[in-house]
């Protein structure tokens, strides 16, 4: 079996927004939306600092469908438009979304969006991978983990971009692969273990 | 367009929030809203249409110059990825400002079409006129102030973006360029003399930082300014490299340093400084290299202030300051008891001593070094620079002993205080006492991708005929409305007056009282408003043909290829220049294309440089645009040295003889111009204003990013302690101002700010403002010693004080 993951290195992740703006690109992401996020931990505005002046730390955390094993908004999904895919993966059939936003309520890592309205796109034109399959008013999106260009056998566009290398893309149930490995020796962990929702996305310092 | 916006969440928020207020930022309605038959739609299609692939050379500005590649479908770019045809994989990069791009290049604030100026002068009311009539208004304009006031008259630059690998009009009609660009270059200025002019870039590789044991980041953000470049610094720290940043704000640099510095504003000298006293009075200097490869021992005359020099013997390198030759310098030969040339193999020079020859008092560099540290003390360093003694102590320890230790300075930054020369002299005396240079993992100047990072290519320059060339530039462009000037007539591709210039109150006044002002630019930056004429040009993306430029950068020739058309109206730089050429009768002394231009450059290429060979057009066309030199590759990293310094000896030479009558042969410490603590200004402007790089731009380009506007605006970065003295939350409209002038932006309280000092992205354009700019409060003071130094007197935009009220 195959089941598609990620590992995020903290330590090496400077905020820079790439990965959220690579993902807004190749997945025609509209206007005001984001499937990838990065946030600054424990701060009020973005590039916020922790501690007292002048012990501060800052930590940022890419944040994204979790694509987890065990997937809270699936089980929400009366329709099942969210449905768990043979290469590990949380996708959505948008033809079987009926927007009730089940799954958004859901979801413990508020991963997913919502097309109230007919989705505006700046630029005015169908950007992105000609593969993705566009979005309309009454569906939710999120993350896909680059579906279309992992199915080609490429890395997710936000692995492909990340100017810091601090984010590895791998089969987790190859014991062998750079993801499995780097899981193990760094000790990474998972967003909100005890929801139980076994997330495939980990993240390392 | 608060950061706000981007809200951040902590794992309890982000517990709680789940539900209602879900990822989406456009998620605003309440959840529960009915289901209806049109929610029940089907999903759309995916994209149709023919798809082809272009690659170039993006920005320069942030000194990467990534190789991109673009997916175009329907004439229009849809996608841009790293590039795939770079031979060294380490430089197959790209940032959010690449990708972003897709946005940036069809922004609603791009120029479309050719105006003029129908309101007042600042009021950017326009009307769209032909081509024909643009150019030939500009023309009539510049000849006639030609006529009327001679050539100098006319001022043409070229900044940030515009096609800067040539500058034809300027020179076909002799017109003034501007002079000292006064741009990030003070540190440069007081290392120029000592290390040479060029030694603010490293000589050695970045990607030697992971052999240093200690890193300190001299005002140098990398993690924000130049992100692609931040990952050799990362893969250090991985490494376990000590990183220590100086910045007067918790930086993304800072936040991924060991420890952090937060410097007062303009006082990083003084750090640097306490570091020397320690280093001195500890022993901790390396007396080896500095008997070898620097000036201590050089002689120097205590009563005139002249160091003793040989009146037969030249030494191998005029001088920096005033390219004159000079003698070579004597130094104190401990076995024959007298002076002898610097160079004397069978000499054994003295470090330290006084001795008197034909009745002059001869001691020393090192002498005098010492003597002067003996004026300073720790305690004056901390209380200076607000960082304590035992703090610079360890600092000064852990980079004199436990090295290899690279020094790695910002341009810009503490380069924007009037005082800039002395933190650079005084760095410049902190390596050479250290010998922290010309070894594997230690260094000086910015690892910013200039300099050694990559192997360069050898390419021809496009020369005009002899008889054109830049006219004289007697007043630097940022001293026109102060200094008096024969400049009438404006020209400028980009926005020149805002963004090179600072107190932007006395700037646009003076652009103002110009008889004519025309700009060519991408979009609607600040300086548009002020013009007569405005052109569009087109971004690097679209050119007439299917070529634009050949640019030379990470080890690779880069000839951008598969290029859209212009947009709207908007014309290539070339073609502009070739139409406004054309006025003069003179377009046929300009390449007529992009093509015929690159294959200038290329042509000959290898006579002149065997690395070069294959490199052809037709050869680069058919990789892609994308050829590598020979060199290049994971293993290039060249051996920077401590010799062959271009100072007139050739070794670091510390004591700076031309300042000497100003009271500055030593890096003698001095207040900034308005930043610094005992100021009395403080009492009415209690807040020092520092500006610098976002990862949302570069300078000002990037403003008319649509997605980064999701993100970011005119935002002021202040301490909860500033906000909260003013009743300032987040996201309230604040006015900065002092007696300059003022402007309003949403206040960001954010605890990275050291208390009393607040921080902004450099300039944006003044359409994203509710009210003014941030130019108008920054500072135009002029450093006079400055007028004698290589790269002028800096633009002081950081030595700033202001008050900031709720608006």
């Amino acid at each position: 079996m195959t089941r598609y993951g990620m590992a995020i290195n903290q330590t090496r992740c400077i905020g820079c927004q790439t990965c959220a703006f690579a993902c807004k690109m190749q997945n025609g992401v509209a206007k005001d939306m984001r499937w990838n996020r990065v946030l600054t931990e424990g701060g009020g505005v973005a590039d916020d600092a922790q501690g007292q002046y002048p012990n501060l730390t800052r930590t940022y955390l890419p944040l994204a469908c979790q694509h987890c094993e065990n997937p809270a908004c699936l089980k929400a999904c009366p329709t099942g438009a969210t449905y768990k895919d043979e290469m590990g993966r949380v996708e959505i059939d948008y033809d079987k979304c009926i927007g009730c936003r089940m799954c958004m309520a859901a979801c413990p890592y508020n991963a997913r969006s919502f097309n109230w309205a007919e989705p505006a796109f700046v630029p005015d034109f169908v950007y992105g991978d000609g593969q993705v399959e566009r979005r309309e008013r009454g569906v939710a999106e999120k993350c896909t983990l680059c579906k279309e260009r992992t199915d080609r056998g490429e890395e997710p566009r936000c692995v492909q971009c990340c100017p810091l290398d601090a984010r590895i893309f791998g089969d987790l149930d190859d014991p062998n692969s750079e993801v499995s490995k780097v899981i193990v020796e760094r000790k990474a962990r998972v967003l909100l273990e005890e929801q139980g929702t076994r997330p495939q996305v980990y993240y390392f310092e | 367009m608060s950061g706000a916006r981007n809200s951040t969440l902590t794992r309890r928020s982000f517990l709680k929030t789940t539900g209602a207020a879900a990822a989406g930022l456009a998620c605003v309605g309440a959840a529960g809203a009915a289901l209806s038959g049109e929610v029940l739609a089907p999903a759309r299609a995916h994209a149709e249409g023919e798809e082809r692939t272009a690659h170039l050379c993006h920005q320069f500005h942030c000194l990467t110059g990534c190789n991109l590649k673009c997916t175009i479908r329907d004439d229009r770019i849809t996608l841009i990825e790293p590039s795939d045809l770079m031979v060294d994989k380490k430089h197959s990069t790209i940032c959010l400002r690449g990708i972003g791009e897709v946005a940036h290049i069809y922004a609603q604030d791009r120029l479309k079409v050719p105006m003029k100026r129908v309101g007042e002068r600042g009021e950017g009311e326009f009307v769209q006129i032909s081509w024909d009539e643009a150019i030939q208004t500009i023309a009539d304009n510049l000849k006639e102030a030609q006529q009327k006031y001679g050539e100098g008259s006319v001022f043409i630059r070229k900044s940030t973006e515009a096609g800067i690998e040539f500058d034809f009009l300027a020179q076909l009609i002799h017109a003034d360029s501007g002079g000292n660009w006064g741009l990030d270059r003070g540190q440069a200025n007081g290392l120029g003399p000592a290390l040479g002019p060029w030694s603010y870039l490293s000589n050695r590789s970045h990607w030697e930082f992971k052999d240093a044991a200690t890193i300190i980041e001299l005002s140098h953000n990398p993690l924000e300014s130049a992100m692609v470049w931040s990952r050799p610094l990362m893969d250090a720290k991985e490494a376990g490299t000590y990183i220590v940043t100086i910045d007067p704000r918790f930086t993304g640099t800072a936040a991924k340093s060991n420890e952090w510095l937060p410097v007062r504003p303009g006082t990083d000298a003084a750090i640097i400084q306490g570091m020397l006293k320690a280093i001195v009075d500890n022993g901790w200097y390396d007396e080896e290299f500095m008997l070898a490869r620097t000036s201590c021992p050089y002689l120097v005359d205590r009563a005139t202030g002249k160091s003793y020099r040989s009146a037969e013997v030249v030494a191998p390198n005029p001088t920096v300051v005033g390219a004159e030759p000079v003698g070579a310098p004597f130094v104190w030969d401990t076995v024959t008891n007298a002076p002898v040339l610097y160079d004397n193999a069978t000499a054994v020079p003295a470090l330290e001593g006084e001795w008197t020859v034909d009745g002059m008092q001869l001691v020393t560099e090192f002498t005098l070094i010492k003597e002067w540290l003996d004026t300073i003390t720790l305690s004056w360093a901390a209380q200076t620079s607000g960082i304590d003694e035992q703090v610079i102590v360890n600092l000064a320890d852990r980079y004199a002993n436990n090295g290899p230790a690279i020094i790695d300075i910002g341009l810009g930054g503490a380069d924007k205080y009037t005082n800039a020369d002395v933190l650079g002299h005084s760095t410049a005396l902190l390596v050479a006492l250290t010998g922290q240079y010309g070894k594997k993992g230690a260094g000086l100047g910015s690892y910013c991708g200039l300099g050694s990072n990559d192997p360069s290519a050898t390419l021809n320059y496009w020369v005009l005929p002899e008889e054109y060339h830049y006219g004289e530039s007697p007043v630097a462009m940022y001293d026109m409305p102060y200094q008096e000037n024969n400049i009438h007539a404006a020209l400028t591709f980009g926005d020149a007056f805002t963004l090179e210039a600072g107190a932007a109150n006395d700037m646009l006044e003076w652009v103002k009282s110009l008889d004519f002002f025309a700009i060519v630019d991408l979009y609607h930056s600040s300086a548009v408003d002020y013009a007569d004429i405005v052109l569009p040009a087109c971004t690097k993306f679209e050119c007439e043909e299917n070529v634009k430029q050949l640019r030379d950068s990470m080890g690779h020739v880069m000839l951008a290829n598969g290029m859209v058309a212009p947009l709207f109206e908007s014309k290539s730089d070339l073609q502009i220049e070739r139409l406004l050429a054309a006025q003069w009768g003179l377009e046929d002394l300009l390449p007529e294309t992009y093509e015929e231009l690159a294959r200038f450059m290329l042509d000959g290429a290898a006579e002149l440089d065997p690395r070069m060979e294959g490199i052809t057009y037709d050869a680069l066309l058919a990789n892609g645009g994308v050829m590598a030199l020979p060199e290049t590759g994971e293993d290039y990293l060249p051996d920077g040295l401590a010799e062959g310094f271009l100072t007139p000896s050739t070794r670091i030479e510390l004591y700076y003889e031309y300042l000497a009558d100003q009271g500055h042969g030593l890096p003698v410490y001095e207040d900034a111009n308005e930043a610094y603590e005992s100021n009395p200004k403080k009492e009415q402007f209690p807040l020092y204003f520092t500006q610098g790089k976002s990862r949302y731009r570069i300078h000002a380009y990037y403003s008319a990013n649509e997605w980064f506007q999701e993100d970011f605006g005119p935002s002021l970065n202040m301490a909860p302690e500033d906000a909260e003295a003013r009743g300032i939350v987040t996201g309230d409209d604040v006015r900065v101002f002092n007696d300059r002038g003022s402007f309003v932006a949403t206040a960001l309280v954010n605890r990275s700010l050291q208390p009393g000092v607040l921080f902004m992205a450099e300039t944006t354009y003044t359409r994203y403002y509710k009210e003014g700019f941030l130019q108008n409060v920054t500072n135009s003071a002029r450093l006079e010693r400055g007028y004698s130094m290589f790269f002028g007197p800096q633009i002081p935009y950081n030595d700033v004080l202001v008050e900031v009220e709720k608006a």
